[in-house]
C-alpha cells in the first residue's frame, strides 16, 4: 500500500464512523421518543386524577354542607384561596403531599376546590419513578373561561401541571411539562 | 511480497467494515422492534384506559337500585345505561389467569374479560398486573372482596391500576426485556352519590 491508498482508507474509515454514529445517535433518539411517551402517558393519568379528586369537592368554603351563594361577592375572595385553617395544612416532607400507594393527605383534609391552591404532591410511579405534581385554582370569567378575574364568579379554573424527569423535552433539554385544564363551575339549581 | 501484505491489509480493512455495517444493521433491527413493541404496548394501554373511563365512569347511570353488584381487586360487576338510551347494562370485568392466554411468550401475561349482559369477550392487552381498589366518600379503602350490600354501597370511588407488556421479549428470543406501559387512575362515577363532580 502507498501512501495515497492509506489516506483514501483512511479517509473512507473517517466516512463509515461518522456515518455509524449518526444511525446511532438516531437510534437512540427514536428510542427515548418511545421512552418518553409512556413517561407523557403516566402523567396524563396522574394529572387526571388530580383533576378528578378536586372536582368531587365542593365549589368553596362558603358553599359547605348545603350553605347556598346568590352572588359571587358571597365566595371566597381571591387573596384568600388556599387552604383554611390548621387543619387542612400538608404535614411531614416540607408541604409536598407524598405518597407511594395513592394517600394522599389532601383527599381528606380537603373540603372545597381553591384548598388546592398552590398544592405540590409528589405521586409514585413503579416504573418511572416520582411525579410532581403542582395544582393552581382561579376564578375565570364566566363568558370568558380563559380570562383570569381578579375578582370572585362561579368559575373556577384548576390548573394541573405535572413534570418528570423522563418527560419529553424541548430542544434545550427541559422537560416539558403536562398542563391540564378544568373548570368548577358552582351550579345554581336553586 | 508487498502485494501479499496489500491482500491482508485489504482483508482486515473489508472484515472491519463488515461487522461494523453487520452491527449498525442489528441496532436498526433492535430498535425497530424496541419502538413496535413500544407503540404496541402503549396503543393498547390507552385503548384500555379508554375503555374502563368509558365504563366505570357511567356506573349507576339510570339506576335505580343497587349499583355495584361485587367488587373484587381483580374484578368488578356493576350496572350502568352505557349509552344512554335507558337500557341497563349488566357488566362484568375480571380477570383470567395466564394459561388462557396461548402463543405468547410473556409468562406473566394474563387476559382481561368483560362480559356485559350474555356476551363474554376475552380481551388480550397484554395485562401483567392488574388491580382494582374501592373508597368510601371519606377516601378511606374497602377492603376486598367486598359482597355484602351495605358495603358495596359505600363504595364512591374505584381507583385501577394496570401494567401492560409486551407478548414478546424486546431484544431477543431469550430476552427477558419486555416494553411496558403502566396507568393507574381514580375514577369518581357521578351517580355514586357524588353530587359535586
Amino acid at each position: 500500500m502507498n501512501t495515497g491508498q492509506i489516506l483514501l482508507v483512511i479517509g473512507a474509515f473517517v466516512v463509515l464512523s461518522t456515518l455509524t454514529l449518526n444511525v446511532n445517535a438516531s437510534l437512540i433518539k427514536t428510542s427515548t421518543t418511545g421512552l418518553e411517551m409512556e413517561a407523557n402517558l403516566d402523567a396524563l393519568s396522574i394529572g387526571q386524577t388530580m383533576l378528578d379528586e378536586i372536582l368531587t369537592k365542593e365549589f368553596d368554603e362558603k358553599t359547605l354542607n348545603g350553605v347556598r351563594a346568590f352572588l359571587p361577592s358571597d365566595l371566597t375572595p381571591v387573596y384568600q384561596l388556599g387552604r383554611d385553617g390548621a387543619g387542612e395544612q400538608i404535614t411531614g416532607n416540607g408541604g409536598v403531599d407524598t405518597s407511594m400507594t395513592g394517600d394522599f393527605q389532601s383527599k381528606l383534609k380537603f373540603d372545597d376546590v381553591d384548598d388546592y391552591d398552590n398544592y405540590t404532591r409528589k405521586a409514585w410511579n413503579p416504573r418511572l419513578g416520582w411525579f410532581t405534581v403542582t395544582v393552581k385554582i382561579d376564578y375565570v370569567d364566566e363568558d370568558f373561561p380563559d380570562m383570569i378575574t381578579y375578582w370572585t364568579s362561579f368559575y373556577k379554573r384548576i390548573t394541573v401541571t405535572v413534570a418528570q424527569a423522563n418527560m419529553v423535552k424541548d430542544f434545550n433539554d427541559n422537560v416539558i411539562p403536562l398542563v391540564m385544564r378544568d373548570l368548577s363551575v358552582y351550579r345554581r339549581y336553586f | 511480497m508487498s502485494s501479499f501484505f496489500d491482500i491482508i491489509a485489504s482483508t482486515i480493512v473489508f472484515g472491519v467494515l463488515a461487522l461494523t455495517v453487520a452491527r449498525v444493521q442489528t441496532n436498526i433491527n433492535s430498535t425497530m422492534y424496541e419502538n413496535q413493541y413500544n407503540v404496541v404496548t402503549q396503543t393498547n394501554a390507552v385503548e384500555l384506559a379508554r375503555q374502563i373511563e368509558w365504563d366505570f365512569s357511567k356506573i349507576g347511570h339510570h339506576v335505580t337500585g343497587q349499583k355495584i353488584l361485587w367488587a373484587d381487586s381483580a374484578g368488578i360487576r356493576f350496572f350502568a345505561d352505557l349509552e344512554n338510551n335507558s337500557v341497563i347494562n349488566d357488566v362484568t370485568y375480571f380477570a383470567g389467569d395466564t394459561s388462557q392466554v396461548q402463543g405468547v411468550k410473556n409468562p406473566d401475561e394474563f387476559p382481561l374479560f368483560r362480559r356485559s349482559g350474555v356476551k363474554t369477550v376475552q380481551q388480550n392487552w397484554g395485562l401483567t398486573y392488574l388491580r382494582i381498589s374501592y373508597y368510601d366518600s371519606l377516601y378511606q379503602e374497602i377492603q376486598t372482596p367486598i359482597t355484602v350490600l351495605s358495603q358495596l354501597r359505600r363504595i364512591k370511588a374505584i381507583d385501577v391500576a394496570f401494567r401492560i407488556e409486551s407478548s414478546e421479549p424486546v431484544y431477543s428470543l431469550y430476552d427477558t426485556t419486555w416494553a411496558a406501559v403502566t396507568w393507574e387512575k381514580t375514577i369518581v362515577p357521578r351517580n355514586l352519590d357524588n353530587l359535586n363532580y
